[in-house]
């Protein structure tokens, strides 16, 4: 039933006890529902005339009634008349007699403004103007509901003027506006410090009256104020609804982004930098009018990233005549350098002198882009003003060339990304793409003037540093800002831009090439399509190596070649970045230098020391060498045990890594305890949503499905993910990598409809986010591969094992652990398509590599080996198995442990081996011991184990005549039925109905009078029938 | 045969796109309407949505075409209702980014003032919750649409919708009901 079914039938139940029960019913068990229905009628009843219309024909007159009109009373307060009016309230000027005869300015919410938001907007203005007592804000005198229930406050009322037309009617002289705009600063600074941030100053919200004669400025509008320290009200919703709130022209870049959480006092400051912009040159930094009819995101880029010419230049270039015009006529803002010098009492050439230099580099320092380079406090700015009007030196200072330098990159960080893709299609000619030459070379020069420029500033600005010390300073910074940049470099990103501007420029290449109109379209049709083949993320992450990468590390080794600091820091910064794009190879020789350098000069326990030995270790283990890793990390971990204290977040990573290594190495019980103190302590120290208790959890997670504890691993994988999407967020490898973890573990737990959503979801993010020849992307298509398998859907498998199989050798290299268990898994499927020449082939291959990479007695190792054993049985090779069989079963049993499910497998291997030697005794003595330890471990859709083992017991029974037992085992096998892999179950439902054959025709030999040779014609026609049914459907190998 | 009349018409014989050519010729009305209406009123003047949107249809469609079904007249005002919850949007937004001041100078009006029905409601408050119930039950959003933005009557609306003016009563309540509970808590 539809929603609004259920809430017009609730509706019409009065009877409240009649109506639950009946909301309950029609619910069912969605408790959300019921709740959100029972919402909807208790709303139902406070409905009053909300929305509803007052003329019958659709004839809409203004409804006056609740709206306050002059001469009202409000409280003690009459209305005279309206004075101004806001987002959300109107400002009436208002006279009371009671106690004290006085004017004041009453604000009151607008009629059907009051929803619960805007009331809580309107609370905090009043709150935050009620905790301020400065002279120069406006004071809150009173404050209550009207009859009509809408909140209203009193201010004192302030009767002035905006401080830049006081400050042009009354002519002040520079020297006087800045002493008044002080004061500005001091009210500012008392609202920060009542936690207060103003968020909208500008000329109409300082208002200059004359006390005694003597101009005072006053700060209203704390409208849009922001609490810092306390909840104003109980949720602060200033920008609940997205709204950008504020005004452009004093806006700070900060505040000119669609999600303005991020706002602080410094916002203030920049605002004020606006209004002393404007005080000094009678203009705002960025022209009014080129604001306004700017489009909406155009606006507020201008605000972020555009750098507004130095006062001094503005008032400059007044005296060029089409300058002037473009600020006339947007108010009675006076527009020639004359005028404003005028309004100023000053001459107009003594003006821009005046303004130039000092002033200058102090309106320019409040109006920084980069808020931690403007004023600290408002305060800061005002005691600039005075050191200036005192003849002091002030703070602010002209950029330094270095300065200067990180200005144009920041700004030219644009030219770059889009230079990757210019050079992207420079590397695409072989697609045979038509593209204009010139077009190319044009562009190619102009990336190449960019990059010119760019170095020639750094050169300039590395030369004009003099001093040594100074010098280091200055590269310390420069190395910290590259490092930042180059930690910005984001291949998904830069993909997806890539693929915008490639196939924009090829249009605009086509459409230059004066192709026609119908050939053009049909062009562009076919290269995106053909673009489509190309993953944008490698292609960008390519690219980054090359244009951003490499030309770094050789900048580094021509540049700070007497800098072996600055040199350490920024390849450890590239070996980080190489690290995390996945390309490990180029990261070694940065990582290893980087760990020699810091080793020679800052010594063993510097903490950048220990961060680069322990990131050594790391970037090894990555590479899968868990034991050349060991060493680095251990001593890691023992350094910062010792010199930052058990607790710290360092020393934690060293604890986490130190487990996380001898857990690859196999060491399992080694590894416990330091997984187990890495966890409890994360959780403890760092708390629960933290990216490294996340981390840990997760490690939890893989060493218990490593001790086959598969329950208690689900467990914290599940954790770890739900953690991860709310922590690490949705489209993030991190999640990834956890939705790509539970996954394969529901696998290994045989759940394997579970598992398959949470592969599907992993393989597709990963091909997506890392492109894909990323490590994650290529486990991630090997689980896919396995659970297609798994699920028996071998022709839909087999690809992407051949591929998780051809990309792991190309990218990983042969010999690494993937590209070993990649040949283990193709090996199997083969096996099971019944391809059993190429999978012996793949298995040798597989084992011997495993050994050499993994070590002889590596549980990896050790499957290969039973893999390897359990073909060549299969394949009727039993001398040759043997081996490998007993060898594997016996050193799982020392490595894993008797209950392991790796070592029942391969003893029922073994097992299965002896049955086809024959060696009926030993059959029954291998797998006896361990029917009651595989019923526990093999449930689900690994019963096809417990089967297995069961057949084989059966039918050494059977040959051992010992057949009550062999048919209770037989029939038992007979019965289990497992939903994948449906071929095994045939193929085992067809050996064990002829195993069953077998037994009743020897019981029948051994006992002739006992009927069983009825059961044996019995099972002979269901074999049959069996084998009639065998169709299509099953793999070659069966038939 | 005006261009929306000719729509209309090919609405009512079924042409799908027809539909989709209506809502911008329509917006575009209103707003000229809007704006030449605003020009010959004093400074400060507001108008009324509703008042336009039926000035808009005599001006489009005739108010001497008495062959105009009400279905017809339903897509008509069903487009209106959409353009006019559009405009009154952009102008909140609009408001909202651009803020008045409240101190003690009257800011002279800069931008067209197009005032919501029923004097100020938080026409984004009630657009976000108009998207909520739309995700709910469309018909209902379509409803408080004509109503609301269009200013139809129960009986009109519902002819529009083509249900019974009952059911339309009751999709009302289920309605308000429904934007009371999304605006009480946001």
């Amino acid at each position: 039933m539809k929603e609004r079914e259920i809430f017009d039938a609730a509706l019409a139940i009065a009877d409240p006890v009649s109506r639950a029960a009946y909301l309950k019913e029609s619910c069912g068990g969605d408790a959300a529902l019921r709740d959100h229905i029972a919402g909807l009628l208790e709303a139902h009843l406070k409905l009053g005339s909300f929305l509803e219309m007052s003329g019958a024909n659709g004839d809409f007159t203004r409804d006056m009634g609740v709206s306050e009109k002059p001469g009202m009373q409000i409280g003690p307060y009459k209305l005279l008349q309206q004075i101004g009016e806001g987002g959300m309230g109107v400002v009436w000027l208002a006279e009371q007699h009671e106690p004290v005869r006085r004017k004041a300015a009453l604000k009151v919410i607008k009629p059907g403004m009051d929803t619960r938001q805007v009331i809580a907007r309107f609370d905090a203005e009043r709150q935050a103007l009620s905790l301020m007592d400065h002279p120069n804000i406006a004071k809150v005198l009173d404050a209550g509901t009207t009859d009509y229930g809408r909140p209203y406050f009193v201010m004192e009322l302030v009767k002035g003027q905006p401080i830049t037309k006081y400050c042009d009617e009354h002519q002040l002289t520079p020297r006087q506006r800045l002493e008044l705009f002080v004061s500005v600063c001091q009210a500012i600074q008392h609202a920060h410090q009542k936690g207060v941030i103003h968020r909208d100053i500008k000329p109409s919200n300082v208002l200059v009256a004359e006390y005694d004669d003597r101009p005072v400025c006053k700060v209203i509008d704390f409208g849009v104020a922001k609490a810092l320290n306390q909840p104003l009200t109980e949720k602060s919703m200033f920008t609940g609804m997205g709204q950008i709130l504020g005004t452009p022209e004093y806006m700070s870049p900060e505040q000119a982004k669609v999600n303005q959480l991020d706002i602080d006092t410094r916002s203030d400051v920049y605002s004020l930098g606006v209004l002393l912009y404007e005080l000094i040159t009678g203009m705002t930094p960025f022209n009014k009018q080129r604001l306004r009819s700017a489009a909406w995101d155009e606006m507020l880029r201008i605000i972020r990233e555009e750098d507004p010419p130095k006062p001094s230049t503005r008032l400059s270039e007044l005296s060029s005549p089409h300058a002037a015009r473009e600020e006339s006529g947007t108010r009675s803002v006076p527009s020639t350098l004359a005028a404003i010098s005028a309004s100023r009492h000053t001459e107009p050439s003594k003006l821009t002198k005046l303004v130039r230099g000092e002033l200058d580099w102090i309106v320019m320092k409040a109006l920084e882009k980069d808020r931690g380079r403007r004023y600290e406090t408002a305060n800061g700015f005002a005691m600039d003003i005075q050191r200036y009007l005192a003849d002091e030196p002030v703070q602010a200072c002209p950029p330094s060339t270095l300065y200067r330098f990180r200005k144009f990159a920041r700004k030219h960080k644009a030219i770059v990304t889009t230079t990757i893709a210019t050079l992207l299609l420079l590397l695409l000619g072989t697609a045979g793409l038509a593209i204009s030459n010139s077009l190319i070379r044009q562009e190619q020069t102009k990336t190449l003037v960019a990059l010119n420029d760019a170095n020639e500033q750094r050169d300039r600005a590395v030369a004009a540093e003099g001093e040594t010390k100074a010098r280091s300073d200055e590269l310390k910074l420069v190395s910290d800002f590259q490092a930042d940049m180059l930690k910005q470099v984001d291949p998904t990103a830069a993909g997806k831009l890539l693929t915008a501007d490639v196939q924009a420029k090829f249009a605009a290449a086509l459409a230059k090439a004066n192709v026609p109109e119908a050939e053009r379209s049909q062009r562009i049709g076919t290269f995106t399509a053909e673009w489509k083949n190309v993953n944008a993320t490698d292609a960008a992450r390519e690219l980054i190596d090359r244009t951003i990468l490499i030309p770094a590390v050789a900048a580094i080794e021509t540049q700070f070649a007497n800098q072996p600091l600055v040199d350490a820091q920024l390849r450890q910064t590239l070996a980080t970045r190489y690290q995390e794009l996945g390309l490990y190879e180029a990261a070694m020789p940065l990582q290893k230098h980087a760990l020699a350098t810091r080793r020679r000069v800052l010594g063993e326990e510097h903490k950048d020391t220990m961060t680069s030995i322990n990131n050594l270790g790391e970037l090894l283990y990555m590479q899968e060498k868990p034991n050349e890793a060991e060493p680095y990390i251990r001593e890691a971990l023992e350094k910062r045990r010792r010199v930052l204290g058990e607790e710290h977040k360092d020393t934690l990573m060293s604890i986490n890594n130190m487990g996380a290594v001898l857990c690859t190495q196999g060491k399992l019980d080694e590894s416990e305890p330091y997984i187990r103190e890495a966890l409890e302590a994360r959780r403890r120290v760092l708390g629960e949503e933290n990216k490294d208790t996340i981390e840990s959890i997760n490690n939890m997670a893989m060493l218990l499905e490593l001790q086959g504890k598969l329950n208690e691993a689900e467990r914290y994988h599940r954790e770890a993910l739900e953690k991860s999407r709310r922590v690490w967020g949705e489209e993030t490898p991190e999640t990834l990598f956890e939705i790509d973890q539970l996954g394969l573990l529901l696998w290994a737990q045989g759940k394997l409809s579970e598992a398959e959503p949470y592969c599907r979801e992993a393989l597709e993010k990963n091909r997506r986010m890392l492109g894909e020849e990323h490590p994650h992307t290529l486990r991630s298509i090997n689980s896919m591969g396995i659970l297609l398998w798994e699920l028996g859907k071998l022709d839909e498998a087999e690809p992407y094992v051949r591929e998780d199989l051809e990309k792991s050798r190309r990218v990983l290299g042969e010999e690494h652990p993937h590209s070993r268990a990649a040949i283990d898994s193709l090996g199997l499927l083969l096996q099971d398509q019944g391809k059993l020449d190429e999978a012996e082939t793949l298995f040798h291959e597989a084992l011997e590599k495993s050994r050499r990479v993994r070590g002889e007695e590596h549980s990896d190792t050790l499957n290969s080996m039973t893999n390897l054993g359990a073909l060549l049985r299969d394949q009727g090779k039993l001398d040759e198995a043997e081996p490998y069989l007993r060898e594997a079963s016996e050193k799982n049993r020392r490595v894993l442990g008797e209950e392991h499910s790796q070592t029942l497998s391969s003893i029922i291997n073994l097992g299965m081996l002896r049955q086809a030697q024959g060696k009926f005794t030993e059959v029954v003595d291998l797998l006896a011991p361990i029917e009651a330890i595989a019923r526990k471990a093999f449930i689900g859709e690994h019963a096809m184990r417990l089967r297995r083992l069961l057949m084989t017991l059966g039918k050494a029974r059977t040959g051992l005549d010992i057949f009550a037992s062999a048919e209770a085992n037989l029939l038992e096998a007979q019965a289990i039925f497992v939903q994948s892999r449906s071929w095994t179950q045939l193929q085992d439902t067809r050996e064990c109905t002829q195993a069953l054959v077998d037994l009743y025709t020897s019981w029948h030999a051994a006992e002739p009078d006992k009927g069983y040779d009825a059961k044996t014609a019995e099972w002979k026609t269901k074999l049959d029938e069996l084998s009639h049914t065998v169709t299509d459907a099953i793999p070659e190998k069966v038939k | 045969m005006s261009d929306v009349t000719r729509i209309l018409s090919q609405i009512e014989s079924g042409d799908p796109s027809a539909a989709e050519r209506l809502l911008p010729l329509v917006y575009d009305e209103l707003r000229r309407l809007a704006a030449a209406k605003l020009s010959q009123e004093k400074p400060g003047q507001t108008l009324q949505a509703t008042a336009l949107v039926h000035e808009a249809y005599i001006r489009l469609v005739g108010d001497g075409e008495r062959d105009q079904t009400w279905d017809n007249r339903g897509h008509f005002f069903s487009a209106a209702a959409e353009s006019m919850r559009r405009i009154l949007v952009e102008n909140a937004r609009r408001k909202g980014s651009l803020k008045r001041g409240a101190g003690f100078v009257k800011q002279p009006l800069d931008e067209v003032e197009i005032e919501s029905p029923k004097s100020s409601y938080d026409v984004l408050a009630l657009d976000d919750a108009l998207r909520q119930l739309a995700a709910a039950d469309i018909q209902a959003a379509e409803l408080v649409k004509l109503r609301f933005f269009a200013g139809l009557t129960t009986e009109q609306a519902a002819a529009a919708l083509g249900v019974s003016t009952r059911t339309a009563e009751r999709i009302w309540g289920y309605a308000r009901a429904y934007l009371f509970k999304c605006m009480a808590s946001p």
